[in-house]
C-alpha cells in the first residue's frame, strides 16, 4: 500500500548519485528542464527521458520508488497522450481513431464527432516525455538528497534563505498534506457522496481543498511561530553544520550539462535566425541542418 | 524574571480583546500551571511572553512585558529567542527537519554560533531530554512522545532561562506524555523557569509549584498549587478536570472478562464482527494488526485503549471498510466487507477521525449538517427533523449559519460529529475525540453518544483518557504491538466519573 511519506521520503544511502553534490544536481536538473523546453523532437525528447532513467539503478533506490516512479509517469503520459489527442484543435489534423461516429444516434449530432488525432497524439507525447522527464529527475533529486543538503545547494546557489526554507518545508509537509486529501475524500463517501464521480469533481474538489487549505494555513500558523521562537532571521545569514564540496565528477557533470544545455537554445536560436533571413553564413549549413532535428 | 503589568491585547479584526489588564510576576525557578477553558486566551498569553505578540503578530496592545528585565515590544526576537523558549502542541506542526540533530541544530545556526558550539548545544539539549543516543535517528520513525522531545530540544539548544509549552501532552498517549514530564520535572530541578498551558490536570498537577487559571482573557486565579487545589467549584464550573480527582490506571479496572470469553458468546445483536485481522502497510514493515478479533454488540459502547503504534487506528479502518486486511475478514451486520467499500457503508458505518476539521467542508453548520442526509435523498422533512434535533443535543443550534471551519476547536468537534451523526448510523467509529478537548466538550459529545446507544446505535471509541473510556464504555479494549491484549468490563462506579472528580 502507497502512502503519502513513501513518495518524498528520502533513500539517500551511499550511492553514486547519492554522493554528488547537491549543488551538481540541481543545475543538471535546470539544464535538463532547458532541454527538454527546446527540443520538439519526440525522439531526442525519448532519450532524453532514458538519462534520468538511466541513473535510477546507480542511486539503488527500493522497490517502493519505482512502482511511485511507474504510476507518475504513466498517469502524466496517458493524461497527455489521451487529452491532446482527444482535443487537438489545429489544423493539419489526421483522424486516427473515430470514437463517436458524425452519424450516430444524438451523440454524433451533438459533438460533429469524437475523434482522436496524430497530430494531437504526437503533440501529447511530446509533453508528455517533458513531463516525464522532469518527474525522473525531480524525484531522482529529492529521493537521493537530504533537504538540509537541498537546502545548503539552493542557498550556495544564490538563492535566498527564506526561499529555500519555503522549498524544503513544502517538500516536508507535502506527504502530511496527501494523507488529508485521501481522510477528505474517504469522508466524503462515508457521508454519502461519491467525490471520484464524473459528475461530482467539481463539487467534491471544492470540499477536498476547504479542509485541507483551513489545515495548512493552521499548520503554517504554528510553524511560523515555533520557527521565529528559535531566531529564525535573526541576522542576515546563519551558520550552517554542513559543507558542500565539489569532486571532480561534480565538476564534469556540471561542465557537460552546462554545455549540452546552452549549445542546443543556441542552434535553436541561430536556425530560427536563419529562417526569418536575419542572419546566414554558409559555413554554418551543419548547424541549420542540425537544428533541423532538434 | 517575568513581570506582566496591565496588559491588555486586542488582536486585528476583533472587537474584544483577548487579554484583559493581565498582572503577575513569576519568580526564577517557578513551575507555573496555566490553564482554563478553550479560547481563553492562555496562549496569546504565551505569544506575549515570549515577544511572538507584538512582534510577529498584528494588533493592539497596552501594557508591558518584562523578561529578565527586557521589555518585550522594545528588544528584538534574536534577544528574546535566547531568553523564552516556546514548545507547541503538535510535534508533527513545530518540526520541520529530517533528522534529529538538523531540528536541534535549527536555532543555534541561526544565531550564527560557531559549529563547534552548535555540535555541543546539540549533544547537551538531548542529553537534557533522554535523546542523546537518537541524534541521527529520521524524526519520522521517532514515536509522539520522543518528537515532543526532540521538539522540547530543539529550543533548549537556544539555551533560554524560560520554558513555555502550550499543551505539550495533548497529542500524547499516556507513556509519552510521562516522558515528557519526566524531562519538565528534571529540566525545573535544573533551576528552568517552566510555564506549562495543559488541560490534563491531574497528571501535571504533581510537578508545579504555582497555578493560574484564566477565563474571558482575565487571570481569575494565581495562587499557590496546595491553595488552587483547594478551589474544586471553580474548576467544575469553568469544565476542567479538578488536578486532584482520582487517575484512573489499568490496574484499577477489574477483569470482569478475557477476550476469549467475549468472541465465545453468543448473541444474534451482533453490529459488527471483525474476526483474525491480519494487516500491514507495506511488505517490509512490520504487521500493525496480528490476528486482532472483534464483536461489537447492537447498542454497545466500546473503547480502544493502548500506546501510539498499538494499532488502533488501523483496527477502526478496517472496521470502516476504508483499509482490507491482509488476512480475516470484517462482518458488518452479517454482511462481509470484503467486497464492501466506505460509500457503500454511509448511513450504516460512520466514522470521525482524530483531526475532525477534516470532517468540515460546507459553507455553514447547517449545510454540513444536512450534507450527508441530502446526499443520502433522505425526505425533506425528515432531514429538517434529524438536523433540529442533533443541533440542539450538541448544543450548536445558535451556529447554524457560521462557517464550520472559522469555529473553536470544542465547537469543530461538535459539528464534526453532527455531520456524521445526521447520517443516523447504526455504528460510529470515533478516533481519540477527547484529544485536546476540555471536559465539557467531552462530556457533551460522549453523553450525547450515550444516550444514543440506548436507541441501538453501537460506537467505537478510542482514546488516551482511561477516565472517559472507564465512563463511557461498556467494554475496553487494550491494545499494544497490533494485538488486543485485554478486555475489560468497567464496573459501574465508573458511570459517573466527572461527578466523583467534582468531589475532589
Amino acid at each position: 500500500m502507497l502512502q503519502g511519506r513513501d513518495i518524498v521520503q528520502t533513500a539517500v544511502g551511499n550511492s553514486l548519485i547519492s554522493r554528488l553534490d547537491p549543488r551538481t544536481k540541481l543545475i543538471m536538473l535546470l539544464c535538463l528542464a532547458i532541454m527538454v523546453i527546446s527540443i520538439d523532437n519526440p525522439k531526442l525528447l525519448l532519450a532524453l527521458f532514458l538519462i534520468p532513467l538511466a541513473l535510477y539503478p546507480l542511486a539503488r533506490l527500493s522497490v517502493i520508488k519505482y512502482k511511485i516512479l511507474a504510476i507518475l509517469i504513466l498517469i502524466g503520459l496517458w493524461g497527455t497522450i489521451f487529452s491532446q489527442a482527444l482535443f487537438y484543435q489545429e489544423w493539419p489534423r489526421t483522424v486516427m481513431v473515430t470514437l463517436i461516429p458524425q452519424n450516430f444516434f444524438f451523440l454524433g449530432k451533438l459533438t460533429g464527432g469524437v475523434y482522436l488525432y496524430r497530430e494531437g497524439f504526437v503533440y501529447g507525447l511530446i509533453q508528455g516525455l517533458r513531463f516525464s522527464t522532469m518527474t525522473a529527475a525531480g524525484l531522482l533529486l529529492c529521493w537521493t538528497t537530504e533537504p538540509r543538503n537541498i537546502l545548503l545547494g539552493l542557498v550556495r546557489m544564490g538563492v535566498p534563505y527564506e526561499l529555500s526554507f519555503m522549498l524544503v518545508c513544502a517538500i516536508r509537509f507535502l506527504p502530511i498534506l496527501m494523507t488529508e486529501v485521501s481522510t477528505v475524500i474517504e469522508v466524503q463517501k462515508m457521508k454519502g457522496f461519491h467525490p471520484l464521480k464524473i459528475g461530482h469533481l467539481t463539487s467534491a474538489s471544492l470540499n477536498t481543498l476547504t479542509p485541507v487549505l483551513a489545515n495548512s494555513i493552521r499548520r503554517a500558523a504554528v510553524l511560523a511561530d515555533s520557527v521565529e521562537s528559535r531566531a529564525f532571521r535573526a541576522y542576515p545569514n546563519r551558520t550552517y553544520r554542513t559543507e558542500l564540496n565539489y569532486r571532480i565528477i561534480d565538476r564534469l557533470l556540471i561542465g557537460l550539462s552546462i554545455s549540452v544545455a546552452s549549445a542546443i537554445p543556441t542552434v535553436k536560436i541561430l536556425c530560427g535566425l536563419y529562417h526569418l533571413q536575419i542572419v546566414y553564413l554558409s559555413g554554418w549549413r551543419w548547424l541549420y541542418e542540425l537544428g533541423r532535428y532538434l | 524574571m517575568i513581570s506582566v503589568s496591565d496588559l491588555t491585547f486586542t488582536y486585528l479584526g476583533r472587537n474584544f480583546p483577548t487579554l484583559v489588564r493581565i498582572n503577575f510576576t513569576i519568580q526564577p525557578g517557578e513551575f507555573v500551571l496555566l490553564t482554563g477553558p478553550t479560547g481563553c486566551g492562555k496562549s496569546t498569553l504565551l505569544k506575549a511572553l515570549n515577544g511572538l505578540i507584538p512582534h510577529e503578530s498584528g494588533g493592539w496592545i497596552e501594557g508591558c512585558v518584562k523578561v529578565c528585565g527586557l521589555d518585550t515590544q522594545k528588544s528584538s526576537m534574536r534577544e528574546l529567542t535566547q531568553i523564552v523558549g516556546m514548545v507547541f502542541q503538535s510535534p508533527e506542526d513545530q518540526l520541520f527537519s529530517a533528522l534529529v540533530e538538523d531540528e536541534v541544530a535549527f536555532g543555534p545556526e541561526n544565531l550564527c554560533l560557531t559549529k563547534e558550539e552548535i555540535e555541543l548545544r546539540i549533544d547537551r539539549s538531548l542529553a537534557m531530554v533522554g535523546m542523546d543516543t537518537m541524534r541521527d535517528r529520521p524524526i519520522s520513525t521517532l514515536s509522539g512522545g520522543e518528537k515532543q522531545r526532540v521538539a522540547i530540544a530543539a529550543v533548549l539548544a537556544m539555551q533560554p532561562k524560560i520554558l513555555l509549552l502550550d499543551e505539550p501532552l495533548s497529542q500524547l498517549d499516556p507513556q509519552g506524555a510521562r516522558q515528557i514530564l519526566a524531562v519538565l520535572r528534571s529540566l525545573n530541578e535544573h533551576g528552568m523557569t517552566i510555564i506549562i498551558i495543559e488541560h490534563r490536570l491531574p497528571e501535571v498537577i504533581n510537578l508545579v509549584s504555582r497555578v493560574m487559571i484564566m477565563n474571558n482573557g482575565e487571570i481569575i486565579l494565581d495562587r499557590p498549587k496546595e491553595e488552587a487545589v483547594q478551589q474544586r467549584a471553580l474548576f467544575n464550573k469553568l469544565g476542567l478536570i479538578p488536578p486532584l480527582s482520582p487517575r484512573l490506571t489499568l490496574a484499577d479496572l477489574p477483569r470482569r472478562l478475557s477476550a476469549r470469553d467475549t468472541s465465545q458468546q453468543e448473541d444474534t445483536s451482533v453490529s459488527i464482527t471483525a474476526e483474525n485481522l491480519w494487516f500491514r502497510y507495506s511488505k517490509n514493515s512490520d504487521y500493525s494488526l496480528k490476528g486482532v478479533s472483534v464483536k461489537i454488540q447492537r447498542g454497545e459502547m466500546v473503547a480502544i485503549v493502548g500506546n501510539n503504534g498499538a494499532g488502533k487506528s488501523t483496527l477502526l479502518l478496517h472496521l470502516a471498510a476504508i483499509l482490507k486486511p491482509e488476512k480475516g475478514k470484517v462482518s458488518f451486520s452479517g454482511n462481509g466487507h470484503g467486497r464492501l467499500n466506505p460509500y457503500q457503508l454511509a448511513g450504516k458505518v460512520g466514522i470521525m477521525f482524530q483531526n475532525s476539521d477534516l470532517l468540515l467542508f460546507s459553507s455553514t453548520v447547517r449545510q454540513e449538517v444536512e450534507f450527508g442526509p441530502k446526499a443520502l435523498s433522505f425526505p425533506p422533512k425528515l432531514i429538517n427533523q434529524i438536523v433540529f434535533k442533533i443541533l440542539n443535543a450538541l448544543n450548536i443550534t445558535h451556529l447554524v449559519e457560521d462557517i464550520p471551519q472559522g469555529l473553536s476547536k470544542g465547537q469543530r468537534l461538535r459539528v464534526a460529529a453532527a455531520s456524521i451523526l445526521s447520517l443516523c448510523p447504526e455504528l460510529v467509529l470515533l478516533d481519540e475525540p477527547t484529544c485536546g478537548q476540555d471536559r465539557i466538550h467531552i462530556q457533551g459529545l460522549m453523553g450525547y453518544l450515550r444516550e444514543l446507544t440506548s436507541t441501538g446505535l453501537s460506537a467505537v471509541f478510542i482514546t488516551h483518557h482511561l477516565e472517559t473510556a472507564a465512563e463511557y464504555a461498556d467494554r475496553i479494549l487494550v491494545m499494544s504491538e497490533g494485538r488486543i491484549l485485554d478486555e475489560i468490563r468497567p464496573s459501574t462506579e465508573y458511570k459517573n466519573y466527572h461527578l466523583r472528580c467534582s468531589q475532589f
